[in-house]
């Protein structure tokens, strides 16, 4: 690596990147090979179950029965967050399901390049659901780019369009208590997922179901239980594992050595 | 008193009378700081980003390749010209591709650090404990070994309850914090307002 960062070559490889470099292709490969046998029709593992995503399809069908509306939103950040990127994948099978149930889906966003993904994501749903002209992009909705405005604007959606279920998913921060109280009080079943560690235990108290850290992560490949997607979140649950393997031989060798060379290794 | 702390003595108030219900009076609140906030926005994004893109990089030092990230940003608006709506998808593969890149690029140092600050040397009883903690609680995350066996379910139930127990202690320091700003602006109210304390 430092021969490439030397080099210069494509001026791409940075001194010191060695370990984060070589953990993200093998990473990459356990995902790849998970995938492959996925696609093969080879026996792949299975995703324990998660109940709040078990959960979603009965809130739309709760929304259904009531006549009222879904609400989803993905927090506050942006494209390059993982936690949108996951919600991204979750909104696709939440506005496929409403499509079918012929359920309205009002989705809120604050970042302007969520918002457009968003949108294209819903048209794209309501479309594989054989339902173009249920779409509505006026219920795709920017409420705001600024953390308690945006907060404002969906507790007024909250109380004027009363939706009967609530998806927080995605990164939060203080709005998160407003909102799932707020859910509570018109009534809606809310599920919340969020790896951000300082507002989950605001989901865990206030939300009907609540996703914490990697559990979000592996809502698109659950809920859709398609063999592909499934094969990547079997290969990051491989790449876990290899991370805990890790944990136990580099603090072994912690006890017995006292320069630690797996730290040496992993530091460079 | 003078105009600001009246109109931000009013919008307070305006603002509290949501815990009693939806009203006329919370809305005009509402609108008002959606409105404030997203034209405040729109002034700092043509501030920041537009015109030193336009003005200084394009026009003044003939950086001509802003051209083609200019270009993108004003085809994501093609969205709304049914005609030539799918061109807008080109500027979005290419924020999609470029937030998935940045993700891989990024998150797997902090990562590394995370792993080999848990090779913990046991020399006390606190370093024993927290090594369990953090083992049990990656543990709760696999998704694929299955919980039948009774190694694995009893590591990772303990490993819920460690996340639970961090979870509890977040709740209560986050709520003291939301106590002192409820705190601040009724000194606010009382304070500079009211004018009934010092």
């Amino acid at each position: 690596m430092t021969f490439l960062a030397q080099a210069g070559v494509l001026g791409i490889f940075v001194e010191g990147n060695f370990a984060p470099f070589v953990m993200m292709l093998l990473f990459t490969i356990i995902v790849y090979v998970m995938i492959q046998r996925a696609r093969a029709g080879l026996k792949i593992p299975e995703i324990r179950k998660l109940a709040g995503l078990d959960a979603l399809d009965e809130a739309i069908g709760r929304a259904t029965e009531m006549g009222r509306p879904v609400f989803t939103f993905p927090g506050l950040a942006g494209v390059t967050n993982p936690q949108t990127l996951a919600y991204f994948g979750l909104l696709g099978h939440v506005a496929k399901r409403s499509a079918q149930y012929d359920t309205r889906l009002i989705a809120g966003n604050v970042d302007p390049y969520v918002y457009p993904i968003s949108e294209e994501i819903v048209r794209q749903a309501y479309l594989e659901a054989g339902r173009p002209d249920a779409f509505n992009p006026d219920d795709v909705r920017f409420v705001a780019y600024d953390q308690f405005p945006a907060t404002a604007a969906i507790l007024g959606i909250y109380r004027r369009e009363r939706p009967a279920a609530t998806i927080l998913y995605g990164a939060f921060w203080a709005e998160s208590m407003i909102l799932v109280e707020n859910a509570a009080q018109i009534g809606a079943i809310s599920i919340g997922a969020t790896a951000n560690t300082h507002q989950m235990p605001f989901f865990v108290a206030g939300c009907d179901y609540a996703l914490i850290g990697e559990e979000m992560y592996a809502a698109s490949a659950y809920v859709s239980k398609e063999p592909v997607l499934t094969g990547t979140v079997v290969g990051q649950d491989w790449a876990r594992i290899g991370v805990f393997a890790l944990i136990i031989v580099g603090t072994i060798l912690a006890q017995v050595q006292t320069t630690n060379w797996l730290k040496t290794i992993l530091g460079k | 008193m003078d105009g600001g702390t009246l109109t931000a003595a009013l919008v307070t108030l305006a603002l509290w009378t949501y815990l009693y219900k939806d009203n006329p009076i919370f809305r005009l609140a509402e609108h008002l700081f959606v409105a404030f906030s997203t034209a405040w926005w729109v002034g700092e994004l043509y501030r920041n980003y537009v015109k030193p893109v336009v003005l200084e990089d394009i026009l003044q030092q003939g950086r001509w390749g802003m051209v083609l990230a200019l270009l993108l940003g004003v085809i994501l608006y093609a969205r709304f010209v049914p005609a030539i709506s799918w061109l807008a998808r080109y500027p979005m593969s290419w924020m999609l591709g470029y937030g998935a890149g940045y993700v891989l690029a990024f998150q797997v140092k902090p990562l590394v650090g995370q792993i080999t600050g848990s090779f913990l040397k046991f020399g006390s009883i606190n370093s024993v404990l927290l090594w369990i903690c953090i083992v049990s609680a990656l543990v709760y995350f696999f998704f694929t070994i299955s919980r039948e066996n009774v190694a694995v379910s009893s590591v990772a139930t303990f490993g819920k309850w460690v996340i639970l127990v961090a979870l509890g202690a977040a709740f209560g320091n986050t709520v003291l914090f939301r106590y002192t700003l409820l705190m601040g602006r009724v000194e606010f109210m009382l304070r500079d307002v009211l004018k009934v304390a010092q």
